[in-house]
């Protein structure tokens, strides 16, 4: 997926919570790409133009999981926390 | 894995930075272009819907920044920006550059040379497994220090010692190979079957030797060869092995060859040399009553020194309660009554080979270390002060980076980074200084450096190196960061560009000066004590004029030639052949030769038996062997050839001795050389005027000298003549050849060799010492004058309105002078209380000449008057070109 998909896909899945700027993507994109996480290749857009597609490597997979459970127990614990108060 | 991918990541980061910015343009591009399409399909304008884009996406390069320091590496990449920076704004200053470059590698390298030195000589463990424990055992025999010790003793000690796993000894001389056709001269060492192992060599192939295998007559001799020699005559031929080989005529047969690159480092006494071509069995026969022998042994583990030495001290002991014949006398035919009285035979001290080695020049090494160390403060604060002039000068430069942005940590990164580039590349010099200095030493002092060939430029010394170089950087670099960053930041920009520095930073740099002088006054008294001991050394009288002498040595055949008499013609052969060739105006030979290695013996009146003995060194000459060295007789008369052919006991003593023992005129009376186990008495028939032998600067050892016969020893040639050695030397060689003595004659070079190299330790120091308190004098010339021409430049202003104001040039020449009379006065004062403090470690190494010589202070006071006019004068001379005009309108 590259990146004005990659933008317009969580502004979609978030119901436009989440407007993500090119200041604060390629930046994150990069950081992930030096982590090894995603991998970048340049592919033909649906509308023809040549753009950096990126899909998630194996070690991406592995770590999104754990931080996916890193979320979801501070979710928890912050739910926790504040249905208590 | 992973470990692997940010590597090459990190690679194409740092190497292919160009690609990787091409992508992330053209990601940028696509994202800007992708929107620029959504905005047209929203029916804008083509032009209007790019400039939306390009709002939407915000700042291109901000973006980009931003990108850039998520890459792994952003560090290096910023610290390469750093370096190309430094090396930028040192170009734009090159004076001041190539000056602070110079000034760094002249004290780096001079700290390198010593260094390496200090490493090669005192700290590099020998090149044997754990040297630590093998140790050389000196053995004192009566009065004779250092006197060796015979066959028994080694025995004994092998045997009756529990401190020691070998006990060896070796002989290191010369031997004549004869292999296919084609004779060598090679080095050669005879060897006790412990002494390889001891040194825990290991054949390369073969075996070492044994006496067991190697005795018996039905057997040829074995001989071990060097890897060297396998590979040079034996074209590495691994079936050398049992090949029959001639050394000095007799038949051997080789059993070993051993590893390439084996070096023997003992000390000076076993005279060897650090390459050892043949090793041949010792043959010699333990009986003989001979002392002189070498004793190197090894420790077994868990032995201390103390407790190896006491126990040879019980060992003396009992040696002397068991064979009192070798050791008190009290048998008739040990002759010397003095031996009687004298208690304990011998002592035997054992020490570890190491420090036997290096130490008689320690003190020397020591000396030098401290000038070093005295070469690297001025370089140091040569630096700090130049840095700091250069600090003050850009002073604007780096507030005008701070105004625009500036952290104070990027600008004292920076100011770091120039400094440390400065150091890395003096570094770089100082280390080929380094290297040019050693080969400078090694060829200045050829002998006189127990394992000089141990001196190397190699990886310890090159971390050394960085070491040092990044030591320098900080010290000289932090300085002026320091400053920078404890200055508060508000209205800088407002001081004008002629501003003066404070009166701080003026302190300082005086006070540098004043440091500098101080420091460069001990190296150069040093020097100049070394360079007047050096003088005395060379007018000393020797007893014997080197001037036009060619030696050579001269082996026999002792196989060949078995008796006295035979090997006297052939000397006799030789000497007449010479003399008749009209270039050579005397011939003779003598053993050994003045300032080589020396045999002492002991000698007294026969008369009086009770008065302890005088030790004198023994020479042994053929008639005319005076005459030919040029050394007076005051009496009496030469040897004679009859001398020889009969073998009369005749001596002639030299008048050192003639005066301690017969004050009324020896020439009649009889002299008694005592050896271990007898006693000679020699007839006196000459006196000759006081010769120096053993070293130049040793005069209290008396002198007397045989008459060839007595003993088998090879002799040494002595050729008077006006021609170079290099023209003597076929002459000498063909008349060895012709005389059929079956060897060549080596060595062959003039007398003045020996005296040099007996002069050596002191013209090596001199040397060394001359070229540090060079350095150090240039360094704090450059010191001077800088700061004094900054210090001038600082106050044209100031000069103009004076000379505005009706002063005349003169007395603006005079403030400049004076100031550098001043503070080189200071400096000097200061630097002489320094002396005292060195003159203890200086006083054993002079000769003639008191640590506060009068002339020698003297010279360096008016030496360090010359540079500080010189360093003074040509900012003086600026001071007195200033236009006042234009001085107060250059603002």
């Amino acid at each position: 997926m590259h990146g004005v998909a990659i933008a317009d896909r969580i502004s979609q899945v978030t119901s436009g919570a989440f407007q993500v700027k090119a200041g604060s993507l390629f930046p994150a994109l990069h950081r992930l790409e030096q982590e090894g996480w995603i991998e970048g290749q340049w592919q033909e857009s649906a509308e023809g133009h040549r753009v950096r597609s990126y899909k998630l490597t194996r070690d991406g997979r592995r770590q999104l999981a754990a931080e996916k459970k890193t979320w979801q127990r501070t979710v928890q614990a912050m739910n926790a926390l504040l249905e208590s108060a | 894995m992973r470990v692997l991918t940010r590597a090459t990541r990190l690679f194409s980061n740092l190497l292919r930075r160009d690609r990787v910015e091409s992508t992330l343009d053209a990601e940028l591009g696509a994202w800007v272009n992708a929107l620029t399409d959504r905005f047209i399909a929203a029916g804008l304008s083509r032009e209007e819907a790019r400039r939306q884009a390009l709002i939407e996406t915000g700042g291109i390069e901000a973006i980009k920044e931003n990108v850039r320091d998520a890459r792994l590496g952003q560090s290096i990449e910023t610290a390469c920006q750093d370096v190309r920076h430094a090396f930028r704004s040192l170009r734009r200053a090159p004076g001041f550059s190539i000056l602070i470059i110079v000034t760094l590698a002249v004290g780096i390298g001079a700290s390198l040379t010593m260094f390496s030195l200090m490493r090669g000589v005192l700290w590099r463990p020998l090149p044997y497994p754990e040297p630590d424990r093998i140790v050389t055992i000196q053995v004192d025999a009566r009065n004779v220090p250092s006197a060796g010790a015979t066959r028994q003793e080694l025995v004994g000690i092998r045997t009756s010692s529990r401190s020691f796993e070998q006990v060896a000894t070796i002989d290191s001389s010369n031997a004549t190979l004869q292999y296919a056709g084609e004779m060598e001269h090679v080095s050669a060492a005879s060897v006790t079957d412990d002494f390889l192992p001891l040194l825990r060599v290991r054949p390369a192939i073969g075996r070492l030797l044994d006496s067991r295998l190697d005795a018996g007559a039905k057997h040829p001799l074995a001989v071990l060869i060097s890897g060297e020699l396998w590979r040079r005559r034996f074209a590495a031929d691994p079936g050398v092995i049992g090949r029959a080989v001639r050394i000095d005529n007799i038949d051997m047969q080789v059993v070993g060859v051993l590893p390439a690159g084996l070096r023997l480092f003992l000390p000076p006494s076993v005279n060897n040399v650090e390459q050892i071509d043949v090793w041949l069995p010792d043959r010699n026969d333990p009986a003989i009553p001979y002392r002189g022998v070498p004793l190197i042994a090894r420790l077994r583990p868990g032995v201390t020194l103390d407790h190896a030495n006491a126990e040879l001290q019980v060992l003396a002991g009992q040696f002397a309660r068991d064979y009192p014949d070798r050791y008190t006398g009290a048998n008739a035919w040990q002759a010397s009554p003095f031996d009687r009285g004298s208690g304990l035979g011998a002592s035997f001290t054992a020490r570890s080979l190491h420090d036997d080695m290096t130490r008689d020049i320690r003190p020397s090494l020591i000396l030098l270390t401290c000038a070093v160390v005295f070469v690297l403060l001025i370089a140091y604060v040569n630096a700090a002060n130049l840095t700091l002039v250069r600090g003050a000068m850009r002073r604007r430069e780096l507030e005008i980076r701070r105004a625009l942005g500036a952290r104070t940590f990027r600008v004292v990164r920076q100011l770091i980074s120039e400094s440390l580039l400065l150091s890395l590349v003096s570094g770089a010099i100082g280390l080929v200084g380094a290297h040019v200095g050693l080969q400078a030493i090694r060829l200045l002092s050829a002998s006189y450096i127990p394992l000089r060939s141990r001196m190397e430029i190699d990886a310890p010394v090159a971390i050394f190196a960085l070491v040092l170089s990044a030591l320098t950087s900080v010290l000289f670099g932090l300085v002026p960061a320091w400053r920078l960053a404890s200055e508060r930041s508000d209205h800088r920009l407002r001081v004008g560009r002629t501003q003066t520095m404070g009166s701080d930073t003026r302190k300082i740099q005086r006070a540098f000066v004043v440091a500098e002088v101080a420091l460069s006054i001990a190296p150069l008294v040093c020097a100049g004590l070394m360079l007047r001991s050096f003088v005395n050394l060379m007018h000393l009288p020797l007893g014997f004029d080197p001037a036009g002498v060619v030696t050579a040595r001269l082996p026999l055949d002792t196989t060949k030639y078995p008796n006295v008499e035979q090997r006297w013609a052939v000397l006799r052969n030789v000497v007449d052949r010479l003399r008749v060739v009209p270039e050579i105006k005397a011939v003779s030979a003598a053993d050994p030769l003045p300032l080589a290695y020396q045999t002492r013996r002991r000698v007294g009146r026969p008369d009086q038996p009770d008065v302890p003995p005088i030790l004198a060194t023994q020479q042994f000459a053929l008639p005319g062997y005076l005459r030919a060295i040029g050394t007076p007789l005051l009496e009496g008369r030469d040897f004679s050839d009859s001398d020889i052919r009969e073998q009369r006991n005749v001596t002639i003593i030299d008048a050192g001795l003639a005066k301690r023992l017969w004050p009324e005129g020896p020439i009649g009376r009889v002299l008694s050389v005592y050896r271990t186990g007898w006693r000679n008495d020699m007839e006196i028939i000459g006196v000759t005027g006081n010769v120096r032998v053993t070293r130049v600067r040793d005069e209290s050892i008396p002198h007397f000298m045989l008459p060839y016969g007595a003993y088998p020893s090879s002799m040494s040639l002595v050729v008077k003549t006006e021609a170079p050695a290099d023209r003597i030397g076929p002459l000498i060689q063909s008349a060895v050849g012709a005389a059929h003595s079956e060897r060549a004659a080596f060595e062959i070079r003039p007398m003045g060799d020996y005296v040099s190299e007996s002069i050596g330790d002191t013209r090596f120091i001199l040397f060394v010492l001359a070229a540090f308190a060079a350095s150090s004098v240039v360094l704090a010339a450059v010191g001077l004058y800088g700061t004094l021409a900054y210090l001038t430049a600082q106050r044209t202003r100031e000069f103009g309105i004076r000379l505005a104001l009706g002063s005349s040039v003169k007395a603006l020449v005079t403030i400049v002078i004076r100031e550098g009379i001043v503070l080189v006065g200071a400096g000097a004062g200061i630097g002489l209380i320094g002396i005292a403090a060195i003159s203890r470690g200086i006083r054993e190494l002079l000769y003639g000449v008191h640590p506060f010589d009068g002339l020698t202070l003297s010279a360096v006071s008016v030496l360090l008057a010359i540079v500080a006019l010189a360093a003074a004068g040509v900012p003086a001379y600026r001071a007195a070109r200033i236009d006042p005009q234009t001085s107060l309108r250059c603002e």
